[in-house]
């Protein structure tokens, strides 16, 4: 009973103010389907502007949780003008500017195919610049494959992909039985409250072992902070398409004909592709299916690691918001951005 | 109890056979002999110590395999000598059938030597290169002091002297071209943490091979098992003897 009461206490102390170091402004865009994302802006320089989206069940606070792990800091003190994207759905976009809950049904490709392509066109019309840098972290760089591939001359100019995977060949049986779990629960709820989840996990501990698969180097009071505000739910469109993608083992749209990872044949903008040693739900060998799909592009991959002279092993959620991220990973994303686009031919 | 004895008998080379005619490789009949049970041999890893594989040897002969080591002598010093003194197996036992179950950098070799085996169980085995470079290097000594990457990240795993030209062959297969599709059928175990035969190491570049299987022991699991992890890790044990089991 008391355990019924601590989880009603934690599920309804849920106050929907989201993490920043500093505030930023909120913009409002539709979608070309009527749905609404939201962009966070709080910079005051007029330097190149980028685009960051989250992953799944995740938020802008990804990219901006507290001091020392912001990549939206990192970037502006580097001179640029991130824009922080909410999908629809994520975060302040769970609802409309109008406070109605949006729809739950939505998958991967709706993201690709209205979300990004709308982020984008507000950014370039807002800065006046003619293309936008692009970061994403695990979904927000498959979303951006979808957007690609839907439309290949997506302003985009260079991009960085943190754990994003890409290569779903030889799936996990364990993966997919949780995958089949949690799309059966999605199904008849709608949504999986992961965010509930994620903050009762935080406060009173869970038996399961979260903190292994997500990450292995964000310490406390981060890790509790992190878990308070970066979590969206899970909708049951993109469980429904997950569950696709690990059962035929290659990442298509809903239909089942687009293979996004051949799409990416036909991109030529500029990608680095950086996974973490220690990521669980992305590893290397997934991640590094972008960089090889990647052929005709200037590319560059790397890997986090003890291994590869870093500092951690970098887990799923290290490479955006780790102890480590803002020493080792935030300068590469920087020094990518920076470079100046090669012609491949 | 058990163990004390496999050891003694490997020290007083019970049923021992020294085949390689340069005495590079040390078959042993660990545990009791059986001509009916399946043959199993655990092939060890130059630069790892022999005590590694212990586990897997006193469970396979538990599980009712008829359990061989082949280990190598500590002053093999080449690429060839290993790859022949391996090949050596297929000669003695030309009509007997066997199984291989390797870890490692010793795994490697036995799918350079592509072993007539029925089955080989590779363990964290590097069969293609590494995707970025790596910490992995050799010193100037010719005799080095265990594989050649910085211990700490090993997981705990025993070392044993290893000839300069082995450790530079381990290093060189980090960047190599993958080895080719063996004779034998086999079974890949693979986790993220491994540093040197993680899953982009073993499961992309065996994809196309025409008899294999794959299984990442990290995947939701507890813990991520490190290279050494994986020789104590019972959910690889058991994967590898219901492999062996199977028809």
């Amino acid at each position: 009973m008391n355990c019924l009461a601590l989880f009603l206490a934690a599920a309804f102390s849920f106050n929907p103010v989201f993490a920043s170091t500093t505030p930023s402004e909120l913009h409002w865009v539709a979608t070309q389907d009527s749905a609404w994302v939201a962009l966070h802006h709080k910079a005051q320089n007029k330097g190149p502007a980028v685009l960051l989206v989250h992953g799944i069940a995740s938020n802008h606070a990804a990219w901006d949780l507290e001091e020392g792990r912001s990549m939206v800091d990192h970037l502006i003190e580097a001179g640029f003008d991130p824009w922080v994207l909410d999908l629809r759905g994520h975060g302040v976009a769970r609802r409309d500017p109008k406070g109605k809950r949006q729809k739950i049904k939505w998958s991967l490709d709706d993201y690709g195919r209205y979300d990004v392509p709308a982020a984008l066109a507000f950014v370039q019309a807002q800065t006046g610049q003619s293309q936008v840098h692009y970061v994403g972290h695990s979904m927000g760089g498959m979303v951006v494959t979808v957007a690609m591939n839907l439309q290949p001359n997506l302003p985009l100019e260079r991009m960085v992909i943190l754990a994003t995977p890409m290569d779903f060949s030889d799936p996990d049986p364990t993966s997919g039985w949780i995958l089949g779990l949690a799309n059966g629960v999605g199904r008849l709820l709608g949504v999986l409250p992961s965010a509930l989840g994620a903050r009762f996990h935080a406060r009173f501990g869970t038996p399961f072992p979260v903190d292994e698969m997500l990450f292995t180097d964000i310490s406390s009071p981060g890790r509790e902070r992190m878990y308070e505000h970066i979590v969206s739910p899970l909708f049951r469109g993109e469980l429904a398409q997950l569950m696709s993608v690990s059962r035929d083992g290659r990442f298509s749209d809903e239909s089942g004909r687009a293979h996004y990872m051949e799409s990416l044949e036909a991109v030529r903008v500029p990608t680095r592709v950086i996974a973490g040693r220690g990521d669980r739900i992305a590893p290397p060998d997934r991640v590094v299916g972008f960089y090889t799909g990647l052929k005709n592009a200037e590319r560059d991959f790397i890997v986090a690691g003890f291994s590869t002279g870093f500092s951690a092993d970098y887990g799923h959620l290290d490479l955006p918001l780790g102890d480590h991220a803002a020493q080792e990973i935030y300068p590469l994303v920087v020094e990518w951005l920076r470079m100046e686009s090669k012609e491949i031919p | 109890m058990v163990l004390l004895r496999h050891l003694l008998m490997g020290c007083l080379g019970f049923s021992g056979l020294a085949m390689a005619a340069n005495s590079d490789l040390r078959l042993t009949d660990v545990g009791s002999s059986s001509a009916t049970k399946p043959r199993v041999v655990v092939v060890d890893t130059p630069g790892v110590a022999r005590e590694a594989f212990l586990f897997w040897e006193q469970s396979l002969e538990d599980a009712g395999f008829d359990v061989w080591r082949a280990d190598f002598s500590w002053v093999v010093d080449s690429p060839e000598k290993v790859l022949s003194a391996l090949r050596q197996l297929d000669v003695v036992w030309a009509e007997k059938p066997y199984f291989v179950v390797a870890h490692g950098y010793g795994g490697r070799w036995a799918v350079e030597a592509d072993l007539r085996a029925q089955k080989m169980v590779l363990v964290g085995v590097p069969l293609g290169p590494q995707l970025t470079p790596t910490l992995a290097a050799v010193s100037a000594h010719p005799v080095q002091e265990g594989l050649p990457w910085p211990s700490d990240l090993l997981g705990g795993l025993p070392q044993a002297p290893l000839a300069l030209p082995l450790a530079q062959a381990y290093v060189d297969w980090g960047y190599a071209a993958p080895v080719q599709d063996p004779f034998a059928p086999v079974f890949i175990l693979a986790s993220g943490r491994d540093i040197v035969g993680p899953p982009e190491c073993n499961r992309l570049p065996s994809q196309r091979w025409t008899d294999r299987e794959f299984f990442r022991v990290d995947a939701f699991s507890f813990g991520a098992a490190t290279h050494g992890d994986l020789l104590w890790d019972k959910a690889v044990l058991r994967k590898m003897i219901r492999y062996l089991e199977a028809p």
